[in-house]
């Protein structure tokens, strides 16, 4: 059974693999752990694909869920990673959305 | 399967033969972002979940193209890691993460779906030169096969929905990378890549923010994928395109008119080449000689194979990858499993594929 070197969790792991070997942490140790390589690599895994340049605060708020009832991913998990937790957030943050994505994706 | 047992990675069909503009133009990618309706995004997912979504993907994608080779990330050698990521099949973020998740790579290595990555399903295929068409149509014609087998998460109001807001609507990205490394030595660099954004692309250095130094690869992609404007973007971002790769070859022009400009381009290549085959590099170094030498390779003014150099592009960047977010060892293994397959590209230009992993 795969798990955390650290910590034992069998979640959400990251392989790092080098010359040496392969080690395998979970997001949590891996950022605690103060090996540079880890921590690199979760920093790089929790930047990918972030909407840049959105103002999020300047958007007026629309009538939205806080949090969602599917997943529990919270509004301002959104707002500050530009990323969903599942297909059922759309619905929970549609009044949010409907404002912020057309602002995203101009032209 | 290789003599080892282990299962042979196709050769990708963008290193095969070569593509228009590809002077310019190292590759045109086409990626497309699909997630499955009910479940929890990849970066949210327990296991149990990821493992669910990547045995129904794995099911639609075996039933469209039952030819197709299958990779568990899960199980992954080193090696053939190694020939996923430098063939474009995967990316570093799929790569990276190692949750359950597989790539399924085209038996032509025209195309690869991974699963798991950001999204649930990213299907992505790679064409050498600029050839939107090429890249395009095989990635939306999957993409369309799948959706009669999966259920698709969509809404009217947004289009497909993604991990990213970035890319909710489409979720198509277009991406292409070139080398313009006689328009980075110009004044006009920077205007020439701000009209590219002004076009609604996002314009990138491939191996920094700044592409003087690195051998001067940008990668220019469409920013829309939401509203009506999202198949206007994608006409914009070949316009940018093409527009960029006149003013590239404006500025080869003006190179070469220049006292002793073949000479200089002649004696460039030829250093770069011999640096390769005999010297250490470091990496700015060898980002900085595969520049040098593809450009002498596209003037015609050195003998080489421009398609393999587009291996090359392709190996530098993972090289690069490590050198920012790998430890010591980690880059120097790296660079040096590098520099031995463009040795070997360069010494043998007709060795396989499968030969460099």
């Amino acid at each position: 059974m795969r798990r955390c070197e650290c910590c034992g969790t069998q979640e959400r792991l990251l392989r790092i693999t080098d010359g040496k070997g392969t080690r395998l942490l979970c997001t949590e140790c891996a950022g605690s752990v103060p090996d540079r390589a880890m921590a690199a690599a979760v920093r790089f895994f929790g930047r990918l694909a972030m909407p840049s340049g959105v103002a999020w605060r300047r958007v007026p708020t629309g009538p939205v869920q806080e949090a969602c009832p599917q997943c529990g991913w919270k509004l301002q998990d959104v707002e500050s990673t530009g990323m969903l937790g599942c297909t059922a957030c759309y619905d929970a943050f549609a009044g949010r959305l409907e404002l912020v994505l057309p602002l995203m994706h101009e032209l | 399967m290789t003599a080892s047992g282990f299962m042979e990675v196709p050769f990708p069909a963008w290193l095969r033969q070569e593509g228009p503009d590809m002077d310019v133009v190292v590759s045109t990618r086409c990626r497309i972002a699909r997630n499955l309706e009910g479940h929890q995004f990849p970066h949210r997912a327990k296991d149990a979940e990821l493992r669910q979504v990547d045995v129904l993907c794995g099911r639609a994608v075996m039933a469209v193209e039952p030819r197709c080779r299958s990779f568990d990330r899960m199980d992954l050698q080193v090696e053939t890691l190694e020939q996923l990521t430098v063939g474009r099949f995967v990316s570093q973020a799929w790569a990276t993460f190692a949750g359950p998740g597989r790539v399924h790579v085209a038996s032509d290595g025209l195309w690869s779906v991974m699963v798991n990555e950001e999204d649930h399903l990213r299907i992505q295929c790679v064409a050498a030169g600029l050839a939107p068409d090429s890249a395009a149509h095989p990635a939306r014609a999957l993409a369309d096969r799948l959706a009669q087998r999966l259920p698709l998460a969509g809404r009217p109001a947004v289009g497909f929905l993604t991990a990213s807001l970035a890319n909710a609507g489409t979720g198509l990205r277009l991406g292409f990378l070139l080398h313009v490394p006689a328009l980075a030595l110009e004044k006009g660099f920077l205007d020439a890549l701000a009209a590219a954004e002004h076009l609604g692309c996002s314009v990138r250095g491939v191996f920094g923010e700044g592409t003087r130094g690195t051998g001067a690869f940008v990668q220019v992609s469409n920013r829309c994928t939401f509203g009506p404007s999202a198949e206007y973007a994608l006409e914009r971002v070949i316009a940018a395109c093409r527009y960029l790769v006149e003013r590239e070859r404006e500025a080869r022009g003006a190179l070469i008119a220049r006292r002793d400009g073949l000479q200089d381009l002649t004696e460039a290549g030829e250093g770069a080449r011999l640096t390769l085959l005999t010297e250490d590099v470091d990496t700015p170094d060898l980002l900085r000689c595969i520049s040098a030498f593809r450009l002498a390779v596209a003037v015609g003014v050195t003998d080489g194979d421009l398609i393999r150099t587009g291996e090359w592009v392709s190996l530098a960047s993972m090289v690069m990858w490590y050198e920012r977010h790998g430890e010591r060892g980690t880059q120097r293994y790296a660079r040096e499993r590098a520099l031995a397959r463009i040795r070997r590209g360069l010494r043998e230009p007709a060795s396989p594929w499968s030969a460099c992993a």
